[in-house]
């Protein structure tokens, strides 16, 4: 808490930002820059928080006009989308269609919901909800495509690959702005982007991302580099385990029974 | 006059202990009840000590309720077989009632069983239809052997006339036979490597130790004498698993120790207890018990083929972009 102080602080007094003409900016931090996945872990929460700033420095108050947006932005996978129909009595995945660069999290939070403003334009290039980045994903047009596209945000948000307006973006005391995402248990490891909108009357005024990193540390890490990497090692590490725990589980019964007797 | 700012990083839900006890599998990559895991384990473990052959049949479709993703379900329980089947093996190991000879025929038949179907095993998830195929194999297997052993137990339970051996003459009139002095046969060597074979493919795609196929066949249709039919079934059960184990770790990387670890301990644990529930019962009744469980869990797998699914699109991550 003591950096939020500072940087409020900093802010009120610090040097004035002078840019070019409209030079909204957007301040941004983070609770953590960094989220270990350690054995106990269960799932993550983290706090986003910043400022937008007017072209002379002072955090912009509480306009109805400026809307602000965060988006959490996980790295992206190569997914296959497949469908099941009946064949022969059976249920069998007969179709695919496999599209690339879906991120393996997304969510969004907003201080008004975006579908209510006019904000067309701007979602076509920068998404700010989960309809929009899911389009963004193929460029065909296409009933069967769209069938997949809503099959994806339909699975997507059932697991909490998807997520949006999952909390509200809180304005404090008209300058600063925070919102809270919880990453799920089952993340994936890699660098996640966390992006921060300002809009008005629909356009986008200013953004700024920063950067996070999920991975696993200590156990989990060291199992899974010696899984991937030394995949031999690994299994006869695993087998001497399971030999071991065979040859103790009769001796613990050799025991009991000559304890028995 | 300082006063306290309500900190938010206290407020957050990252340095609290989580709620239930939860131990993150690092290949599976999620997170699962710890004591869940050793249950599973625990219950299967007690299946093997009550009915002498391993419950496997039934740990892959739990794991999977639990959410493990099957690729890692399969490869890992594999390494779980090779602990609850050693004690065992070397216990009639040590009695004499393993038939090294077949036990090493049926074992050569194994790994080339076990390295096909996990070739099998790979190209199938490529194309998607690894599910498919897995329960398919499971509704085939389990329906028959279950069929089987619940009319078998069932004739064995309400017939008083004692049980005519029909000789089964085409068995013995295949070629390449060979003597195995421990048994007291002359046979074929062919129908050994296939049902090894046959195993070594269940355990790299079903993830079971196939010793439910082994036993039967050995019992019916090969005329293997019963005294050795266990132990030399349980050597080359743990074998083929200890290898299905490395090749998975090696080619597919979906060896979870830590889940592994889990099961291993709960089987341990269940072993203990089945071997003492499992000595009050008429072996009769267990075998119909065990049918009436096969088929239950065949059935179940059918219905799942059969019926529309909820939902029937599904989502495969192929690689990171």
């Amino acid at each position: 808490m003591k950096w939020l102080v500072c940087f409020v602080i900093a802010l009120l007094l610090g040097p004035r930002f002078t840019g070019p003409a409209t030079a909204e900016e957007i301040v941004l931090g983070l609770s953590q820059n960094f989220v270990p996945i350690t054995s106990v872990f269960d799932g993550a929460e983290i706090l986003v928080f910043g400022a937008l700033m007017s072209e002379e420095g002072e955090p912009l108050g509480d306009e109805d006009d400026v809307q602000l947006a965060v988006t959490v932005s996980g790295p992206p996978e190569d997914i296959v989308v497949r469908r099941k129909t009946q064949r022969a009595g059976m249920w069998v995945n007969t179709d695919a269609y496999p599209i690339a660069n879906v991120p393996s999290f997304f969510a969004t939070a907003e201080t008004a919901p975006l579908e209510n403003s006019s904000a067309g334009s701007t979602q076509s290039t920068h998404a700010i909800s989960v309809a929009a980045r899911i389009r963004q994903l193929s460029a065909a047009e296409d009933d069967n495509v769209d069938a997949y596209l809503d099959a994806l945000r339909r699975i997507g948000v059932r697991s909490g690959r998807f997520n949006d307006h999952q909390q509200a973006l809180h304005v404090i005391d008209r300058r600063l702005f925070e919102a809270r995402f919880k990453l799920p248990a089952d993340v994936v490891a890699g660098t996640y982007e966390v992006t921060a909108y300002a809009l008005r009357a629909g356009s986008i005024i200013a953004e700024r991302t920063s950067k996070m990193t999920v991975d696993r540390v200590g156990l989990s890490r060291m199992l899974r580099g010696l899984a991937l990497d030394h995949g031999l090692v690994y299994g006869l590490i695993t087998l001497a385990f399971a030999v071991v725990a065979g040859w103790l589980s009769m001796m613990v019964t050799y025991l009991m029974r000559l304890i028995r007797i | 006059m300082p006063t306290k700012f309500p900190d938010p990083a206290t407020q957050l839900d990252n340095n609290r202990p989580p709620p239930s006890m939860t131990i993150y599998l690092p290949i599976a990559g999620m997170p699962v009840d710890p004591l869940l895991i050793v249950t599973l384990g625990a219950l299967v473990g007690a299946m093997s000590g009550i009915f002498g052959v391993g419950g496997g049949f039934m740990l892959t479709p739990l794991l999977f309720f639990v959410g493990i993703p099957p690729g890692v379900a399969v490869s890992t329980q594999a390494a779980q077989i090779v602990a609850s089947s050693l004690s065992g093996a070397l216990a009639y190991w040590r009695r004499r009632a393993v038939d090294l000879r077949m036990g090493l025929i049926m074992l050569v038949g194994g790994l080339a069983g076990s390295a096909g179907g996990v070739k099998l095993y790979t190209a199938l998830s490529e194309v998607g239809q690894v599910d498919l195929v897995v329960q398919l194999f499971y509704v085939i297997f389990l329906g028959f052997i279950g069929l089987m052993m619940f009319a078998e137990s069932l004739h064995a339970l309400t017939s008083k006339l004692p049980r005519r051996r029909k000789r089964h003459l085409w068995i013995h009139a295949l070629p390449l036979k060979m003597k195995f002095r421990t048994s007291g046969l002359y046979i074929s060597i062919l129908p050994l490597l296939l049902v090894g074979m046959l195993c070594g493919v269940l355990a790299a795609i079903m993830g079971v130790g196939g010793g439910f196929i082994m036993l039967p066949a050995m019992i019916y249709l090969l005329r293997i004498p019963a005294r050795v039919v266990v132990g030399t079934s349980l050597v080359q059960i743990m074998v083929v698993a200890a290898f299905t184990t490395v090749l998975h770790a090696t080619t597919n990387h979906t060896v979870d120790m830590t889940l592994a670890m889990l099961l291993i301990l709960g089987g341990v644990i269940g072993a203990q207890l089945g071997a003492r529930i499992g000595t009050g019962l008429r072996p009769e009744y267990m075998r119909l018990i065990l049918a009436s469980l096969v088929i239950l869990v065949g059935s179940k797998v059918a219905w799942d083929v059969l019926s529309q699914p909820p939902e029937p699109y599904s989502i495969d991550v192929v690689a990171k972009s």
